[in-house]
């Protein structure tokens, strides 16, 4: 019988792997990530040996039970939080190599994050909210907001630039999170949950966003447990008990095909 | 007290009552022990600094009353007469008719003498009593021996012996069986000091003790009976005051007779002694502990009133940290309300735990008070105890003055923390258990403008009764009040932003230009009135600047172009959307530094008026020269001194004074006008005069020529600290009397002095002085111009050293005004010292906020962190927003203090000088830079914390 390790890596697994050494280079690639919380005496480890090939232009969905792992991966994958073992290499670089400031500066260039509760910075209205990642890797202020109301206008946001997220919709305070993530041109954006703060009609909507902007050709690793939704990517992996058990096309997948 | 148990009794019962609510706060404040201690920091200060005031109120009351119990012991009151052959009479009457009450009386004879030791150099003591009495009769005065201080002292002096107190033996240095001399009438005599006796009761009491402003009071040599008369029949003074015989009774009741039989007593003695005609019969003790009363009352109001802008600071600090609290708290709050919770219940809930915290503070605070009062009591002893004064400020806690000290600290606390708890409740349940913020848009409420239009009424009413009862409170808070309140009114018509702005800017021009726009009511004013103006200007002027967000937007991108970029950004974004807690900040800071302005501009001023001040006192001279009245120096010889040019002499007299408002009689001094004193046509300044009088030296001149005339100092019968507290106006009647006779003498006032740091106190014609006192008159006062070529130090110290018999006590006028201006420096200092109190609340204040605030944006700080904002720019952030603050909040309470201490200086004569405004820069920078150091310092925890957020920690936990 394979080990869990044996199983994560294992081009076997359910659903096949797409990490091909033919294709494209990947943009990432995680190998034998772990992850261990630690509270007390009691340690738990929520990833086991993570192994990933993101490739340019995919649109991974992440599914699996609550409590298995879907974001710890997100977060370690991404370079938010630390591993414990493993690696995971960004554009050939070892994230979790660098220092915390450089971490930090590779984040803010390659990298766009959306949160299930929008994180918008209640202070600054949607525009200011939307240039804060291009002011952060050193873009001229006027050039920044030129930019980040371009990217608002695309998100529909036209008539929203200088509102605060108090006075913005769900949705609309979603869709300036999207503009936020996407302005400056990250090579991977990560969406946790991004729907689920919202009404079936505006989460619609959203998804539909995001499979435009994949359709641009932007790269999309999206956290669900919305099974409707994790069916609408270009590749689905499944964690369970932190361990991908499933890394396939979502049609084929049997935690998809049972929804 | 009773007042914070009744807002108590409801929490007490919910505690008994209600378990859940009961476990809640419990729970809630175990939960975050280190910022419940914080909450307990912040209400304790107040309630500190509430209960220092009492303190130091009770300290200096109790220790002048126990000078007045020891000095006095049994000795309650004095029958005085100019005539010593009426004191035997009134013996006589007296012994005949015992009046009730009273237990005993005794006879004593006594003259103002100077002593000095034998040694070389000799140290004198000018001011000292020769004083005849019987020991056997003085130690059976009253019921007790050991209170009269006499009870070892042996039998009554004989031939050459005396007796002195352990005060004057320390001063000269000398024991028993060592010589002394004494020197009074001119003449002299070498005595031996039998025996040293304690400073208590007889052994204590020396004529004029009760002179409220001499903290010197004379010290009794006890020589044998005939000594005063033989020196005064060896006597080359012939115009020296004669001695004075007192008959000292006491009243049952030992040191401490109740106020009713020394009220009784007294009045029976006066009934005795009236026939007999010129005899005074002084209620000693009774007058003693009254003013002792008084000053201790008006020194403690003083402190109160510089310590309520710290107290505001303290409910600032409570206000700000339960809505925050309550802010943190929004999903659990919310829950509770879904769970069943009402809103009253999410009320007592929080009233429970804000009522342990204030009982916490409230006690903790009455106990920290009180180390504040010793504090200030030994400083401010430090200050006026110089040069041997007898005051010794020990501390007194009286069990009612920290009662009520924590009863106001915890009824404060307990007000604050329902009306927060109220606030809090009012919150939307779906909002908070989504923990979505508030909506920003605002709704007109009718009952909000119903509300307002009161308050506007209520502020014009204010207005209203402040001008006709010339009252400067409700005068000064009545139209702030009906500019603040207009606001819901006017909102309903007006776009919100303007009418914010116009009504601050009304209430900030009234708070400014009150002392210009209602001079006559702002005439008078006490402290009150300025803590009053303070919260006003500051409430306004917060209110106006919190409306300027074009302004500080410009701030951040010049902020922004200097480097300091997002940082900037971030650190001055929160500050100005979280409007509510920013002002409160803003406001903790601004009252305190207001007011340490206002006292800085005040102090340095002073420090500069020195040579001014010395031109306004000294008539054109260079050394004031004063000696023992009983041995004066005399004026022949001392023109003939060494380095001394022109020679002045003065005559004064101490009578006792009646104003129109002041109608308890006071003794103050009074000094003649004469040709010499105008002879420089420099005469000491006059800030008003009647109008017929062209020239200050005009004004003096008609009151030499004019018997009805008076010039009074713009002091004049003022006890205490602070402001004056009855400013009078020329033209007005003050009436003296003659301490022996009781002759009464009504007086014009033709003209105010500016400035009588030399304390001559009311100028009168010479020769009118003369007639009215007779004999109580001195000559002891020269004004000494040197010679050409002379240093008036040098001249000075000479003649101490040679007219040591005379008691002589010389020095510039320059030293004399800056010795003076140094010790009112160091009050304005002390002052300063205890608002440093407010400070430190204001600065642990913004400490807590961020500590808070660093929790409060915690997945903020998670998304920027993922967004790639470097720990160091969160760091700098949380550090710019901090100084941000104590900047905004130093710069508008400089900016602010120095304007009204303009204001109050240009048009007004509240501080009686006309003085010219200047910057204190010096004392400025310190107001300013130790705070914002200190501020800076406070937030680099929070800000270090915020900076090592992890990122995914922060979002996983929101996410």
């Amino acid at each position: 019988m394979p080990s869990d390790r044996d199983l994560a890596t294992d081009s076997s697994a359910p659903g096949g792997t797409p990490n091909r050494p033919d294709g494209p280079p990947p943009i990432l690639e995680a190998t034998g990530v772990r992850k261990v919380y630690r509270t007390g005496t009691q340690e738990v480890e929520a990833l086991r040996g993570v192994d990933l090939l993101i490739t340019p232009g995919e649109m991974v969905m992440v599914m699996g039970p609550s409590g298995n792992g879907k974001t710890t991966m997100l977060n370690c994958l991404s370079g938010l939080d630390d591993i414990d073992g493993g690696t995971v290499l960004v554009d050939g670089s070892d994230i979790h190599q660098m220092s915390d400031a450089a971490r930090t500066t590779h984040r803010a260039e390659r990298m766009g994050f959306i949160f299930q509760s929008f994180n918008l910075i209640p202070v600054f209205s949607a525009a200011e909210n939307c240039e804060l990642p291009l002011l952060v890797t050193g873009v001229k202020p006027k050039e920044a907001r030129e930019r980040a109301k371009a990217m608002l206008s695309q998100v529909g946001l036209d008539d929203r630039f200088d509102h605060r997220p108090t006075e913005l919709s769900g949705g609309e305070q979603q869709r300036v999170a999207i503009a936020r993530a996407l302005v400056s041109q990250p090579a991977i954006v990560w969406a946790d949950e991004p729907t689920g703060n919202l009404d079936s009609a505006t989460a619609g909507a959203v998804l539909q966003m995001l499979n435009d902007v994949h359709g641009a050709g932007q790269t999309l690793v999206i956290v669900t447990h919305d099974r409707g939704i994790g069916g609408s990517g270009t590749r689905l992996v499944e964690v369970r008990d932190g361990l991908i058990t499933y890394d396939g096309a979502p049609s084929e997948a049997p935690l998809v095909g049972a929804h | 007290m009773a007042l914070a148990f009744l807002l108590l009794i409801p929490i007490l019962v919910d505690i008994l009552r209600r378990p859940t609510f009961r476990a809640l706060a419990v729970r809630n404040i175990s939960r975050r022990r280190g910022e419940a201690l914080l909450v307990v920091l912040g209400g304790l200060l107040g309630t500190a600094i509430i209960t220092a005031s009492f303190i130091v109120g009770d300290t200096i009351t109790a220790s002048f009353s126990a000078g007045a119990r020891t000095n006095l012991g049994p000795i309650d009151h004095a029958i005085r007469a100019t005539d010593n052959a009426k004191i035997d009479e009134a013996e006589k009457a007296i012994d005949a008719s015992r009046p009730e009450g009273s237990e005993g009386v005794l006879r004593a004879l006594s003259t103002s003498a100077v002593v000095a030791n034998t040694a070389s150099p000799r140290v004198a003591e000018p001011r000292a009593a020769l004083a005849e009495v019987d020991f056997d009769k003085a130690r059976a005065l009253g019921a007790d021996a050991a209170v009269t201080g006499m009870a070892e002292a042996g039998p009554t002096p004989n031939g050459s012996e005396a007796v002195i107190n352990d005060r004057l033996a320390t001063t000269l240095s000398v024991k028993a069986g060592d010589p002394i001399d004494v020197f009074a009438y001119g003449a002299s005599k070498r005595l031996t000091v039998r025996i040293v006796v304690a400073e208590r009761g007889i052994a204590g009491y020396a004529a004029q003790r009760e002179v409220s402003f001499d903290p010197t009071p004379p010290r009794p040599v006890f020589v044998a009976p005939g000594t005063i008369e033989t020196l005064r029949g060896a006597s080359t003074l012939p115009a020296a005051a004669p001695p004075s015989a007192e008959l000292l009774v006491s009243d049952v009741g030992g040191v401490s007779p109740d106020n009713a039989t020394l009220t009784s007593v007294n009045a029976r003695l006066e009934a005795l002694t009236k026939p007999i005609g010129d005899v005074q019969v002084v209620n000693l003790k009774a007058d003693l502990l009254k003013q002792a009363k008084a000053t201790g009352d008006s020194i403690g109001q003083l402190y109160t009133g510089i310590g309520g802008f710290s107290v505001i600071a303290g409910i600032l600090l409570l206000v700000n940290l339960f809505v925050m609290l309550a802010e943190e708290r929004k999903v659990e709050l919310g829950m509770l309300r879904a769970l069943g919770f009402k809103r009253n219940h999410i009320v007592r809930t929080f009233a429970i735990e804000g009522a342990i915290y204030s009982i916490l503070a409230a006690f903790l605070g009455g106990a920290v008070g009180v180390g504040v009062g010793a504090v200030i009591s030994r400083i401010a002893n430090g200050i006026v105890a110089s040069d041997g004064a007898a005051l010794a400020y020990e501390l007194a806690v009286k069990p009612a003055s920290l009662i009520t000290g924590i009863g106001v600290g915890l009824t404060i606390s307990m007000f604050t923390v329902w009306g927060t708890s109220f606030r809090i409740s009012r919150l939307n349940v779906i909002r908070a258990i989504r923990d979505l913020p508030e909506p920003a848009v605002r709704s007109k409420r009718l009952w909000s403008a119903a509300f307002g239009g009161v308050g506007v009424a209520f502020g014009l009413s204010l207005l209203m009764v402040g001008i006709s009862g010339k009252s400067a409170v409700p005068a000064i808070a009545g139209p702030p009040i009906a500019a603040f309140s207009a606001i819901p009114v006017l909102g309903w018509f007006l776009p919100r932003r303007a009418v914010i702005v116009g009504c601050g800017t009304v209430a900030l021009l009234w708070a400014v230009f009150v002392f210009q726009i209602i001079p006559d009511v702002m005439g008078v004013v006490g402290i009150e009135s300025f803590l009053v103006q303070g919260v006003a200007l500051v409430a306004a002027a917060i209110m106006i600047l919190q409306q300027l967000d074009g302004m500080w937007a410009a701030i951040a991108r010049g902020a922004a172009r200097m480097g300091a970029g997002l940082s900037a950004r971030l650190g001055l974004a929160y500050p100005l959307a979280r409007r509510f807690r920013t002002g409160m900040l803003l406001a903790m800071y601004s009252l305190v530094i207001f007011t340490m302005t206002f006292l800085s501009v005040f102090s340095a001023l002073l420090g500069q008026q020195e040579p001014t001040i010395t031109r306004e006192v000294s008539s054109g001279f260079d050394v004031l020269v004063d000696s023992n009245p009983a041995n004066p120096i005399d004026a022949g010889e001392l023109r003939s001194f060494e380095g001394v040019g022109d020679v002045v002499t003065l005559t004064q007299g101490f009578p006792l004074w009646t104003t129109e408002r002041k109608t308890d009689p006071q003794p103050w001094p009074v000094t003649g006008v004469d040709a010499g004193l105008l002879s420089r046509n420099e005469p000491p300044k006059l800030s008003k005069r009647l109008d017929r009088f062209a020239t200050d030296q005009a004004a003096y001149e008609g009151v030499m020529a004019d018997p009805t005339l008076a010039l009074v100092p713009d002091f004049f019968l003022q006890g205490g600290g602070g402001p004056p507290d009855d400013v009078l106006k020329i033209g007005e009647k003050i009436t003296a009397r003659n301490a022996s006779s009781g002759e009464l003498r009504e007086l014009t006032i033709a003209g105010l002095v500016a400035n009588d740091w030399v304390f001559n106190g009311v100028f009168v014609g010479t020769d009118s002085l003369k007639e009215f006192l007779g004999p109580l008159t001195s000559q002891r006062r020269h004004y000494v111009s040197v010679a050409s070529g002379a240093d008036g130090n040098d001249v000075a110290g000479r003649i101490n050293g040679a007219f040591v018999e005379n008691g002589a006590d010389a020095d510039t006028f320059r030293a004399k005004v800056g010795a003076l201006l140094a010790q009112n420096r160091s009050f304005f200092s002390l002052m300063n010292g205890y608002l440093g109190l407010g400070l430190v609340i204001g600065i642990a204040g913004l400490g807590v906020v961020m500590v808070r605030a660093v929790r409060e944006r915690r997945r903020q700080i998670g998304m920027l962190r993922a967004m790639g904002f470097s720990s160091s720019t969160v760091r700098r952030s949380f550090l710019l927003e901090a100084g941000f603050i104590a900047f905004q909040g130093s710069v508008l309470g400089i900016g602010l203090g120095l304007l009204t201490s303009y204001q109050v200086l240009a048009n007004s004569d509240v501080f009686g000088e006309n003085m010219a405004f200047a910057i204190p820069w010096s004392a400025l920078g310190i107001i300013f830079a130790v705070p914002f150091v200190a501020s800076l310092l406070a937030t680099a925890a929070p800000a270090t914390q915020a900076a090592r957020i992890k990122p995914a920690v922060a979002l996983r936990i929101a996410d």
